[in-house]
Formats: structure tokens, sequence, C-alpha cells
């Protein structure tokens, strides 16, 4: 087996440990650091910061799996992670090979329209199924939801990259798919 | 874009769609999938794990959350005690006041030709007698120098030294100045309060002028006798703690305990009116 290979298979490996760590946190340490009442997507940007620098195959059946994953921990009565989640991984993707070539601007690109997706699915679905008015679910749900993510999408960019520094990109983030 | 043409993405795309489809309208029709049931058996170990961490972690996080409101309730309730701590002084000096009121009440019914002016003690002689003090009103309160003084017991204190418009200075019956007419209640025995250093000290003043056979003994009362007309006839000065025979001169020197406690006085109420006594 190439070096190269053993690299690969470990950098995807860390970053499988790393989701998982992702929806645990999200479902067990995370409701108690909430800001203004909200608990960031961490799954959802460790899938998007991922994606950036990894197997467009590969981050699709993980975040897939997460998604799934997540619903059935988190005990959500709407199974919609798993397409949020593939829709994460598919913008990170489309960002950092066709548009933007990886990096932070990538991340940052795709972190901000998923995280936005995201929190305006969800404030849909508040709103449908409960409800809600749409105003202040835009303002005290969605706008918060959304802000957090996005600085998670930051953060965990920082340690995608740091990673990749260590074990290397993905091939088809560097010559695009 | 040869990836989201692929035939991967496809499938994933449609199977992705299936799966959230199929578990969501499981759920909403009450039915649990063995799927989500062994995922969950799985992961319930890692959830306690991760509860466990968020728990711990909770402290902190208040900490970092909640710093501001914590402090701004602090200083909430700070305030809500200072004024509560306020109001429990107001009601401390509203009894105090009462008290005063009281024992005022009862010696003018005794002296019903007494005016008053009530005073407070806002200063004290520096050294270390502290015969003469220092009382808020003066003047524009109708208090002028020689006016007597008494404590809200009906002891006399002294008298007014000296009055500005604000202020006065009062001098007290153990100050070596001071000169007070006096009697043993008991016998009538006439004779002369005066101040010594020495009793000074210890709060005290002496009464001369005393024959050797006066009819005088330890705990009479001594009374004030109006001559002289600087203090009205019958307030109380103090009792006699102690005789002091002086074989050589035949007389009786008396040392009195003053009934007002001259050391810790705050409130005082000097006689602005009385009537002067005339044998």
């Amino acid at each position: 087996m190439r070096k190269s290979a053993l690299l690969d298979a470990a950098r995807f490996a860390i970053y499988a440990v790393l989701l998982l760590i992702a929806v645990f946190a999200q479902c067990g340490i995370l409701p108690y650091f909430r800001i203004f009442g909200v608990v960031p997507n961490l799954t959802l940007a460790a899938v998007v910061a991922f994606s950036v620098f990894e197997s467009p195959y590969r981050i699709c059946i993980a975040a897939v799996a997460v998604g799934f994953l997540l619903d059935t921990v988190g005990g959500a009565e709407l199974t919609a992670s798993p397409v949020i989640m593939l829709f994460a991984a598919s913008l990170g993707i489309l960002f950092s090979t066709r548009i933007m070539k990886r990096g932070f601007l990538a991340a940052v690109a795709a972190g901000a329209i998923a995280a936005l997706s995201d929190s305006l699915f969800f404030a849909l679905a508040l709103i449908i199924r409960a409800g809600a008015e749409p105003l202040p679910v835009l303002f005290y749900d969605a706008l918060p939801s959304f802000l957090y993510t996005f600085s998670a999408v930051l953060a965990m960019y920082v340690i995608a990259r740091l990673l990749s520094r260590i074990f290397g990109a993905h091939e088809a983030s560097v010559i695009g798919y | 874009m040869k990836f989201f043409k692929s035939r991967f993405f496809l499938i994933l795309c449609i199977v992705t769609f299936l799966i959230a489809a199929t578990f969501t309208a499981m759920s909403a029709l009450g039915y649990s999938s063995y799927i989500k049931g062994a995922l969950n058996y799985v992961a319930v170990p890692f959830q306690k794990l991760a509860d466990t961490v968020g728990r711990a972690l909770d402290g902190y996080a208040a900490y970092i959350t909640e710093f501001d409101r914590l402090k701004a309730e602090n200083a909430e309730l700070r305030e809500k005690l200072d004024a509560m701590e306020e109001d429990v002084r107001e009601a401390e000096a509203v009894k105090s006041e009462n008290e005063y009121l009281r024992e005022y009440l009862e010696i003018k019914n005794e002296h019903l030709d007494f005016a008053f002016a009530k005073a407070d003690v806002i200063g004290r002689e520096s050294g270390n007698y502290m015969t003469v003090f220092t009382l808020d009103k003066g003047t524009d309160s109708g208090i002028s120098k020689g006016m007597p003084i008494i404590a809200s017991n009906g002891g006399l204190i002294g008298h007014i030294s000296d009055a500005g418009k604000t202020w006065a200075k009062a001098a007290s019956v153990i100050d070596v100045t001071s000169s007070v007419g006096a009697y043993v209640e008991r016998s009538l025995e006439n004779g002369v309060i005066t101040g010594d250093f020495e009793l000074c000290l210890k709060g005290l003043c002496k009464m001369t002028y005393l024959d050797a056979d006066a009819d005088i003994a330890v705990g009479d009362r001594i009374m004030t006798s109006g001559l002289g007309s600087v203090y009205p006839r019958g307030l109380i000065i103090g009792t006699v703690k102690e005789l002091v025979k002086d074989d050589a001169a035949r007389s009786i020197t008396a040392i009195i305990e003053p009934l007002a406690d001259i050391s810790a006085l705050d409130t005082v109420m000097v006689v602005t009116k009385f009537e002067t006594y005339s044998e």
C-alpha cells in the first residue's frame, strides 16, 4: 500500500471519528452551551469543513450516515438530517473543486449557504408544524442558529486544515472533479 | 462536474431521500425501526459520556454565558439590600425618637411651665474630660446662652455656655466651671454642685457648702434649688454616691453621680422657657 493511500485512509478515519464526536457533542455537550437559546449544528459544520479536503464519494456517504445517526441519537421525529448533510457536503465539494478551488473562501461560502439553509429549514418546520409566528422564529431562532453554526464551520475548518497539512488533502480537491 | 453527474451521486441522492422519507413516515405513523433501535442501543454509552462531559462543563458555560446576568442580579440585590438596611436604620431612628418623645412627654407633664427645644449632640470636647459638647441647634431654634439642658430621663446635664445661629456649646454639671444651686430632696439641705478635675474623669461631681451635721446620706437624690434663676427648681441632678467629711473645716462634701449619662448623650432637651423660683 502506498504511503499516500495510507495517509488518505488515516485522514478519513480521523474525519469519521471527528464527525462521530460532533454528533455526540451536538446532542450531549452543546445543549449546555446554548447561546441565545440555540445549539449550533456542529455536525453540519464538520461535514462542510471536511468536504473541502476529503474525497467527494467518501464524504457524501459519511455525511448521509452521520445525518441519520444525528436524527436517531437526537430523537428527531423528522429524519431530514441525511438530506441536509448531503446537501452541505455537496456544497463543500462544489465550492472547493469548481468555484474556489479549495481553501478558506470555499469553506466560508459553502458553510454560509449550508448554515443558512439548515437554519431556514428548521425555522420553516417550526412555523408549519408548530404554527409559530414567522418573524420571531426567524429573528430569535434562525438568525442566532445560523450565526452559531457558521462560527462552528470556521472552527471546524481550522481543524480540517490542520489535518490536511499533516495527512494531505484528497486529490479530488486538488485537481477538481 | 463529473461527480455531480455520476451515477454514484444520483443513487446516493435517491437513497438518502428514500431513507429520510421512510423514517419520517414511520415516525409519523408511530412505527419504530429496528435500525434506529439498534443504533440507539449502540449510541447510548456515547450519549451518556457526552452528557457527563456536558454536565461537567455546564458550570463553566454558565460562568461565561450568565456572567452579565448574574452581575446585574447581584447589583440589583445589593441595591435592595441597601434599601432594606436604610429602612431598618430609619425604623431604629423612629423607634429611638418615639422613646425619646415618650420620656419627653412625661417630663412635660411634670413641668407644665417648661418649653423645650430638642437638639442632637454633634461634637464633643476632644480632651479626656468630655464635659463640653456641641449641639446642632442654636439661636435660630430659640436656644440662648445660660439655658439649662436636660436628658430624656429628666436628669440635668448642664447649661448652654455659648450659642450661634445654628449651633450651641453646652457645659455639663461635671465641668469645673459649673456651679448649680442644689438641695437634698429628702431633707431639703442646701448646697452647691460644682465640677472637679479628678471627679469629672469618672463622670462625677461634688456637692459642697454642706454643714458637718447636715442631714444627707448615700443614695439621697439631689435636685436643683432654682436659686439664682439659671436653673428651674426640682430638676434631678443625681444621687449621693459617697460622703467625705472635713473635720477641720467642719463640713461635708458629697460625691454626686449625675442621673444623666454625660458620656453617652446623643439627644438632649434645652429648656428654653421656665418659671423662675423665688423663696
